[in-house]
């Protein structure tokens, strides 16, 4: 037991306030030192108990008690209450601060109370599926975090305060590192370090220096990087390589305007998925790493209807379906036209900077023109581009949903209700029997019942192709030797159950320290 | 020589006004919001709803904010619009607007600066949670000096005595091999020798392994003894500095030859061979002395040259200084940030001009500034 | 009585050399130079005709016993012209030459309507060049279609202009016989891409300097000739572009740059926007030196207006030292881009893009090393003309 854990972020988070972040890399810090009622099964994926032990959910899914473990407390020594729980709820709804993407999910929700010190209650108001996932909320600290004014609260980016296994204690060097310490007072089982650290080093290739230096434990790296240090022995030799999928990932897509002609015929759309040839693009460029996505669901989830194969890539079959849908090269030049002779062009909007989109539209690009269709790549600014989005102003996006959970709601992204008011559907997807497959589905808690309906949901977006979806994203670790009790498990992998073994000790199975 | 000085320093004013002016205009006038900019580095998926309502919050605080005074006028307000008028007048109506609202908040940051508020930054924080850019910047010009007076005193000890010794022995292999050299150095582009040391020199590379990479101290350099210190320091130095080092060697040789050439033509050397001087009394005695501040002199002036050098290295070699700093503020359009920084270059480029054309003016008494 | 009347005979006058001819006297004489230059003109002829060098449309075509030229209608408007255009510039110093000879004959009268028909001559011959163009095509399929034809002749490497699906299935391969320099990231063939990207290279060297060069010139003579108030003032704004390093002002300027601004214009104008100052000085030197010179008063007093006096007069004569600096100034651009591209603040299809892309995996040497040594070569050959330059005009070295 004890020694430091030594990690990295790319990127420097800009608060650590465990409501109001909005980076993951400052999800990562808060996941170590604030708790949450429920916690999931890392294998099973079902719910287990954390701070609340015992939870009921009413039969018409409306009210869902939990009942704290009295042994739960703050790393000050306070215990867990229920006052803590109401408070940290009303912080969330509180339109006034700055997380309006979390108290979104609390929409239908109709409050929060006390029960007693040890039992809090949520009301909702319509039968949700997610509903218990939604109330399993972190828990803050009111003695901490009490507020008067909401910009007190906003304001706050350096106080992480909770009941979790490691501590933040003005551990933030800006530029430098973030240290977590462990929290001699944690009430569940001893925390495995003494100290946590991440460090900044923002360029991949400093942060692989690192950590084949010595300088770090564990490091994410890219499929690139990944491929050239697996064959190396002394890498092998000295760190264990892990390749996982974890529901925050997400996916990303190519959004396809569903309103604007052409790709408002679904044979367009089809054929542009035939277009684009994914296991090319993954086996290439991302060295296989990830899947080709079908849907909008994690394939380890019971949403996600695994029967289904991604469309496979073929110039004939895209080059029938255009012709179907009316375009053909009618004047010999060379690009498609459709019968009153426009030619099928068309813009492709990003916002990513990132190497690896850039280089994957250019290659998917390339092969539209040579289809004979006429793409032209724009990068625009993010500001830039979520007006666009809002406006539902662009013909064509690339983008990635990330941060899902293991269940997911689609009716965000797809139900029909979301196009106007700038909401998540900026695609225009429309269709009455994907609403009523959504609707239908998020008000029934019974599982197998409502993925059922999830399977039809997942076969209706393989055949409409609103988004030509690209690929289930995996993440890649190298984790030093030196590090015991690291596993893969369904969910992906957790550092607060690793151990530092002892310096110099040969690596063997087992447990222990 | 004093009413010059004084002169210079207050013709420095307005070119210092200019500068801040440039630089705020360029950046208040780009399209796209600062703040909302500051998401495209994060990674992750944002709420943009969310983010917009909170860029809102803290544009107002930082004083960003767009008037569209003449726009509301002629097209009524925003809300009422059913779509967003086009055309050429609406288009200069906004730009009128956008411009007129980068002046209003340069006159507000003006204000600030004259009370010593340089505002806030957008993306960063001190180590004590201040996001005073002076603060932030101060934290991390010990690094930007360390390297660049390293470097500098690295060039002065290399090209004195190169320079003298081409003009020794002028026109023989030495004087042309070194010319030669000393340009096909200058020639190297400062990423290729970058990478090329990174990748063959450094840590986790692929070649010697000697150096380190990153930052100018260990990590837990605080708890070194002072020689430690020192060692750490300069063993982390090493590379950041030979890539800033080896471009200024040429054009400082260069003048050290012209300038100790100049003196082995002049009167007073011809008359010091005539009375029958050793060769090596007239050069080392005579010529060098006289030869040694023009060549200090062009040294001082190069110094704001090798502190615009000073970014690009710092960002290969992820040196956190004022010049990483800068870079990151820009892709950031963190404009308080900016503009303290390069007024910051500003003040220290004309220090170094002002020190450099004084040195210049006492070495020399044949010249006068009027 | 001695004869002191002076002869009628007059001594064989000596023949007058313009400056310009006296530099490139001095020029040829120095080997480095004329190898440097030698370089330069090659640097320009490969990055013209890079698609007969590189690329996937054949020079050559026969098809069902069909002839055809496919390349010239794959040329872009821009590369036919710039193709025209430096044909011109070759052969016109020969025509000249011969002209000359021939004016002489003619008598100095005749020698302008003799220049002005060559003129003529050239500017039909490239127009109706560029008239009789085919319209271009973007897309052609003549490197799958290899074998259906008669007898193709492709260009020295045969390899797609654009990667696609199959080049990224051979990415970073090193170099063999199909891929003399290999391949990159996403498979396209490295020899490619340092000629596509000497084009950049030159057109951003010149553009940029032009650009700087021009500024610095307008505003350099305006402040040195009239001097007092209005070179106070344009002194401080230079100033204001002096006091910040350029390549600080230049990531400013580059980071909130609009993207639907073509970026290699972006960092061509920026870089020549903010690299005047060095051109103002040379010219504002040389107009305060110029300007009290007889020749200029003699100007003003035959009542010349000032415009053409500072066009016609004293301009041309401060030009040495701006030579010099354009010279050294290219160097500077193509330098500076690589930097830029280094950045991250604007994706260009340079020789900086290809170093910055094998930056991080050193191991697959043929990418960094062919625009590292791209760009060394480049950089060393304007540099060593720049010395040899500044060295021809150094008024010591007079003959």
């Amino acid at each position: 037991m004890g020694g430091t854990l030594r990690g990295n972020f790319n990127a420097e988070p800009q608060t650590l306030n465990p409501l109001t972040y909005k980076d993951l890399y400052a999800r990562y810090v808060k996941e170590y030192v604030v708790e949450a009622l429920l916690d999931r099964d890392p294998d099973t994926l079902q719910f287990i108990p954390w701070l609340a032990d015992r939870w009921e959910v009413s039969p018409d899914g409306l009210v869902i008690t939990f009942h704290l473990d009295p042994r739960a407390k703050f790393s000050d020594g306070m215990p867990v209450t229920a006052d803590d729980v109401v408070f940290t709820y009303q912080t969330i709804v509180n339109p006034k601060i700055d997380c309006q993407s979390l108290a979104s999910y609390f929409e239908d929700c109709r409050g929060c109370e006390k029960i007693d010190d040890r039992t809090v209650r949520f009301t909702w108001k319509k039968p949700y599926f997610l509903s218990l996932e939604f109330s399993a909320i972190d828990v803050l600290p009111k003695h901490v975090y009490q507020f008067k004014d909401a910009k007190e609260f906003n304001d706050i980016n350096d106080i992480l305060v909770g009941s979790g296994p490691y501590k933040f204690n003005k551990g933030w060097k800006t530029g430098q590192h973030i240290i977590l310490e462990r929290n001699e007072n944690y009430w569940g089982n001893p925390p495995s370090f003494d100290r946590v650290v991440y460090r900044f080093i923002l360029e991949e290739q400093a942060s692989v220096q690192a950590i084949l230096a010595g300088e770090l434990d564990f490091l994410a790296v890219t499929p690139e990087w990944w491929m050239k240090l697996k064959e190396r022995p002394d890498v092998t030799d000295r760190f264990n390589l892990y390749r996982y999928s974890t529901p925050s990932n997400g996916y990303s897509y190519i959004g396809w305007n569903n309103t604007r002609p052409p790709f408002d015929d679904a044979r367009v759309r089809l054929a542009m998925t035939h277009l684009v040839w994914r296991d090319q693009i993954l086996k290439y460029m991302d060295y296989g790493v990830g899947l080709v996505a079908t849907g909008s669901f994690w394939p380890p989830s019971p949403q996600c209807d695994t029967g289904i194969n991604p469309w496979p890539f073929d110039r004939d079959a895209a080059r029938k379906l255009l012709k179907e849908a009316g375009w053909e090269d009618r004047n010999g030049d060379g690009w498609l036209e459709n019968a009153e002779g426009k030619r099928f062009e068309f813009e492709f909007c990003t916002a990513s900077g990132a190497q690896a989109t850039r280089d994957e539209i250019r290659i998917i690009g390339e092969e539209f023109r040579r289809m004979g269709i006429d793409m032209h790549v724009r990068l625009y600014e993010w500001s830039i581009f979520t007006v666009k989005l809002d406006n539902r102003d662009f013909d064509v996006v690339m983008l990635a949903w990330g941060g899902g959970g293991v269940e997911e709601d689609p009716y965000q992204t797809f139900h029909s209700s979301q196009i106007a008011n700038r909401g998540s559907n900026f695609i225009s997807f429309r269709s009455a029997e994907a609403d009523r497959l959504i609707e239908t589905a998020r008000m029934t808690l019974d599982a197998p019942k409502r993925n059922a309906l999830y399977h039809q949901f997942h076969r209706l977006l393989h055949r409409e192709q609103p988004y030509t979806f690209m690929f289930d994203r995996e993440s890649l670790r190298l984790v030093s030797k030196r590090v015991r009790g690291t596993q893969v498990h369904k969910m992906g992998m957790f550092p607060m159950e690793w151990w530092i073994g002892r310096e110099g000790a040969v690596p063997r199975e087992g447990r222990g320290p | 020589m004093k009413t010059y000085i004084i002169q210079r320093l207050l013709l420095m004013i307005p070119t210092l006004i200019g500068i801040t002016i440039v630089t705020y205009f360029i950046v208040r006038l780009a399209p796209g919001d600062p703040i909302e900019a500051m998401i495209r580095n994060q990674s992750g998926n944002i709420d943009p709803k969310a983010m917009k309502e909170s860029a809102q919050k803290i544009r107002e605080r930082l004083g960003l904010i767009e008037y569209h005074y003449l726009r509301d006028r002629l097209f009524g307000p925003e809300k009422t619009w059913k779509e967003k008028p086009t055309g050429v007048l609406f288009g200069v109506t906004d730009a009128a607007d956008k411009v007129a609202s980068a002046a209003v908040g340069y006159v507000q940051w003006f204000g600030h600066l004259c009370v010593g508020n340089f505002g806030e930054s957008i993306k960063y924080r001190t180590s004590g949670g201040s996001r005073n850019p002076l603060l932030l910047i101060a934290e991390r010009i010990p690094v930007t000096a360390t390297l660049n007076i390293i470097a500098e005193t690295l060039i002065f000890v290399i090209t004195i005595p190169l320079g003298f010794a081409a003009a020794r022995y002028q026109g023989k292999w030495f004087d042309r091999a070194s010319s030669f050299v000393l340009l096909a150095l200058w020639s190297i582009p400062a990423i290729l020798a970058a990478t090329l040391l990174i990748g063959y020199l450094g840590l986790g590379g692929r070649g010697l392994e000697w150096f380190p990479i990153g930052n100018l101290h260990s990590f837990g350099y605080e708890k070194l003894p002072l020689g430690a210190y020192l060692k750490d320091l300069l063993w982390h130095a090493a590379l950041p500095v030979v890539c800033l080092v080896y471009g200024g060697l040429a054009y400082l040789a260069k003048m050290g030859r012209a300038s100790l050439l100049e003196n082995l033509r002049a009167d007073y050397v011809r008359t010091a061979r005539a009375k029958g001087l050793p060769e090596e009394r007239v050069v080392y005695h005579h010529a060098l002395r006289n030869s040694l501040l023009p060549m200090i002199t062009a040294l001082v002036l190069s110094i704001p040259g090798l502190i615009g050098g000073s970014v690009i290295v710092e960002y290969i070699f992820s040196i956190q200084g004022t010049g990483l700093l800068l870079v990151d503020a820009a892709k950031a359009y963190d404009l308080a940030l900016m503009m303290a920084e390069t007024l910051l270059y500003g003040v220290l480029t004309l220090v170094f001009l002002l020190v450099g054309d004084v040195l210049y003016a006492w070495a020399d008494p044949r010249v006068r500034y009027e | 009585m001695s004869s002191l009347l002076p002869t009628t005979e007059a001594a064989p006058l000596a023949r007058s050399r313009s400056y310009g001819a006296i530099v490139w006297r001095q020029l040829r004489k120095r080997p480095s130079a004329m190898g440097s230059l030698g370089i330069i003109v090659l640097l320009a002829l490969v990055a013209i005709l890079a698609p007969f060098i590189a690329g996937e449309v054949p020079i050559r075509w026969v098809e069902n016993g069909q002839v055809s030229w496919p390349i010239f209608r794959y040329l872009s408007n821009g590369e036919y012209a710039a193709m025209l255009g430096f044909a011109l510039v070759l052969l016109a110093p020969i025509t000249v030459r011969l002209l000359r000879s021939g004016a002489h004959r003619a008598g100095t009268g005749g020698w302008r309507w003799v220049f002005l028909a060559h003129l003529a001559i050239w500017v039909a011959v490239a127009v109706s060049l560029v008239a009789w163009r085919e319209p271009e095509r973007r897309y052609g399929f003549y490197l799958e279609r290899a074998a259906e034809a008669e007898s193709a002749w492709f260009p020295l490497i045969a390899t797609p202009r654009h990667p696609g699906y199959e080049s990224v299935a051979h990415r970073d391969e090193a170099p063999s016989w199909r891929h003399p320099l290999g391949t990159d990231r996403l498979g396209q063939d490295i020899v490619l891409r340092i000629l596509y990207g000497a084009r950049t290279a030159m057109t951003i060297g010149f553009v940029a300097v032009g650009i700087g060069a021009s500024i610095g010139i307008v505003l350099g003579s305006v402040s040195g000739y009239f001097g007092r108030w209005v070179d106070l003032v344009l002194m401080r704004v230079a100033e204001v572009f002096m006091f910040i390093p350029q390549i600080v002002l230049i990531i400013i300027i580059l980071a909130v740059t609009p993207s639907w601004v073509p970026p290699l214009w972006a960092v061509v104008f920026v870089i020549g926007v903010t690299g005047w100052t060095g051109y103002y000085r040379y010219m504002r030197a040389e107009l305060l030196r110029i300007r009290s010179e007889d020749y200029i008063t003699a100007a003003r007093a035959l009542g010349i207006p000032t415009w053409r006096l500072l066009l016609r007069h004293a301009v041309p004569n401060g030009m040495a030292p701006i030579l010099v600096g354009a010279t050294f100034g290219i160097a500077g651009a193509v330098f500076l881009e690589a930097s830029l591209a280094f950045l991250n603040l604007v994706q260009t299809p340079s020789w900086g893009e290809l170093l910055n892309d094998g930056r991080q995996h050193l191991e697959y040497w043929w990418g960094w090393a062919s625009a590292g040594g791209a760009i060394f070569l480049t950089v060393f050959v304007y540099n060593l003309l720049g010395e040899a330059i500044r060295d021809a005009i150094d008024p010591r070295l007079k003959i």
